[in-house]
């Protein structure tokens, strides 16, 4: 008769699989919560969780300065934590019966509680040429160190996709002295999270930051020379010669693992608020990670540090068995140029705008409505309100537009008259 | 000890609602709080990232970083939040007249 394990009620060994924030902020909590067993973290490249976020800004534009903080803890952190790291090793099955995981060296890993944070890769253009030498993608330090070579001063990059990525790389590269054409088939950089008046405000940044850009448009083919590509055509015919190509397309969530052994499997690994997936003992978080949404109304994956951070956490106290709740709203910040973009909600052209200081000054919020309902911000160069406006999103509160929109009004004020309710 | 008592800034310039920015050179800023009428300094840098604590969010003797939602203890100095797990350094504040004296030594 075939052996199956049964959940431990007190957990003695946690597997983790993926080296990322999820990862690191789920060990972190673990031991946070008084969790006293073994950690095993099992991380795909060959060094300990990193900070994603300096990839597309200090990592290109600043090489020097980003080796002192490049790492998220220092190597001794993980020894007096007693989290061993399996550093350049990769998950090949997960057995769900018998609670193991087997590497693709063929070794074994028994768990009690398995956290699934595998993140994504890098969506690849599928064009010729997509895999030349001088074409570029960003998800990793090796990534980041290859593009930093690429963006040297006069060299002329071309930046498919403005999202989050596409734009960062866009400044970094600016900032270096490189001629940037950004192509991007939507109306302007980072629509999909700001929306579109927002977008276009961008858009006006970036154009007086001397960045070229072709909205609207799509790439149709590389114009290959010696295995490089020399050129971008796109699909009204324009044709942007470069150096270099940048792609900043997206991500595919890694959820082979979990659809392999069974998991449920949507637009990635399904898990319910405590980031339990379909399998009691497995736990997922990150990128990869798709959760109830902030309201409750449908479900959402994010790509974004906070997120990452707290639903690591949030998956190491479900695995303890104490209260554990992920549904708050997702925050994102960009740095681009000199603007420090923060984000919190949810931030869409469905929505009503209040602004807070307007798109010409040098700082502003701008808060989405939905009816009364406050339901995102969106902060440029106003990280103190921000901090406010993040509480103020995740009350869930209605609000009197003339209130965000006084600025002889503190913001805090509104969170202190709510407090007392 | 070594320490110098350097003058920062007037008591009335601190508010409750968010630290008090003081560059203590070209290359090193400091942050002073005021918490209950009672005066406090740190860093200012986040000993996570590259991000002011003086922008972040004072509440109930904690300063969380504007950046990353990590957060410190004023008082202490000690991290409160991921991804923060190095304390920031404190320094001895006294008052006099109504002047917040801190006790820097110039590292």
């Amino acid at each position: 008769m075939e052996e199956v394990a049964m959940l431990a009620t007190v957990p003695e060994r946690v597997v983790i699989v993926g080296g990322g924030i999820a990862s690191d902020a789920c060990a972190a909590e673990l031991r946070q919560s008084g969790y006293n067993g073994s950690i095993q973290m099992l991380c795909g490249e060959p060094w300990r969780p990193y900070e994603r976020p300096p990839l597309s800004k200090e990592a290109l534009d600043d090489k020097g300065s980003i080796e002192g903080r490049f790492f998220l803890h220092p190597e001794s952190w993980y020894d007096d934590n007693a989290i061993e790291l399996r550093l350049g090793v990769h998950a090949a099955g997960l057995d769900t019966r018998q609670n193991t995981v087997e590497l693709t060296t063929g070794e074994k890993i028994g768990f009690d509680r398995l956290l699934l944070a595998t993140g994504g890769t890098v969506r690849k253009l599928r064009i010729e040429g997509g895999e030349a030498p001088n074409v570029h993608y960003l998800r990793t330090k090796d990534d980041a160190l290859s593009l930093a070579s690429a963006l040297t001063q006069g060299s002329s990059i071309a930046i498919i996709g403005m999202g989050v990525i596409g734009a960062e790389i866009a400044a970094s590269a600016r900032k270096l002295g490189c001629n940037v054409t950004a192509i991007e088939p939507e109306t302007g950089p980072m629509t999909r999270a700001l929306g579109s008046q927002l977008s276009n405000w961008l858009a006006g940044v970036h154009h007086k930051q001397g960045v070229q850009a072709l909205y609207g448009v799509s790439v149709a083919r590389f114009v290959m020379e010696d295995g490089l590509v020399r050129a971008v055509e796109c699909n009204d015919g324009t044709l942007v010669s470069c150096d270099a190509v940048c792609v900043g397309i997206g991500i595919i969530p890694e959820t082979g693992l979990a659809s392999d052994a069974g998991l449920a499997v949507a637009n990635g690994i399904v898990v319910d608020h405590q980031n339990r997936t379909s399998v009691p003992s497995i736990f997922s978080a990150g990128d990869v990670a798709e959760l109830p949404a902030f309201d409750g109304a449908d479900r959402v994956r994010y790509e974004t540090y906070q997120n990452a951070a707290e639903q690591g956490a949030t998956a190491a106290r479900a695995m303890l068995g104490q209260a554990a709740d992920n549904t708050g709203p997702c925050t994102f910040w960009t740095n681009q140029y000199d603007l420090n973009i923060q984000s919190a909600g949810k931030v869409s052209d469905e929505f009503s705008i209040v602004w807070r200081g307007s798109m010409g000054d040098d700082g502003f919020v701008a808060f989405f409505l939905d009816g009364e309902r406050l339901v995102g911000a969106v902060a440029v160069n106003r990280a103190r309100d921000m901090a406010v406006a993040r509480k103020l999103v995740a009350a869930k509160i209605d609000v009197k537009p003339e209130d965000l929109a006084s600025e002889a009004l503190p913001l805090r004020s509104l969170l202190k008259a709510l407090s007392k309710n | 000890m070594s320490n110098k008592w350097i003058k920062t800034c007037n008591k009335s310039d601190v508010s409750e609602e968010g630290p008090y920015c003081f560059a203590v050179s070209t290359e090193k800023n400091i942050a002073i709080y005021k918490i209950d009428e009672q005066f406090f300094c740190t860093d200012d840098l986040c000993t996570h990232g590259n991000a002011s604590l003086s922008e972040g969010f004072q509440d109930d003797g904690i300063i969380e970083c504007p950046f990353h939602g990590g957060a410190f203890n004023i008082r202490t100095g000690e991290p409160t939040s991921y991804p923060c797990i190095n304390a920031i350094r404190t320094y001895p504040v006294k008052i006099e007249d109504d002047t917040i004296m801190v006790a820097y030594d110039g590292e």
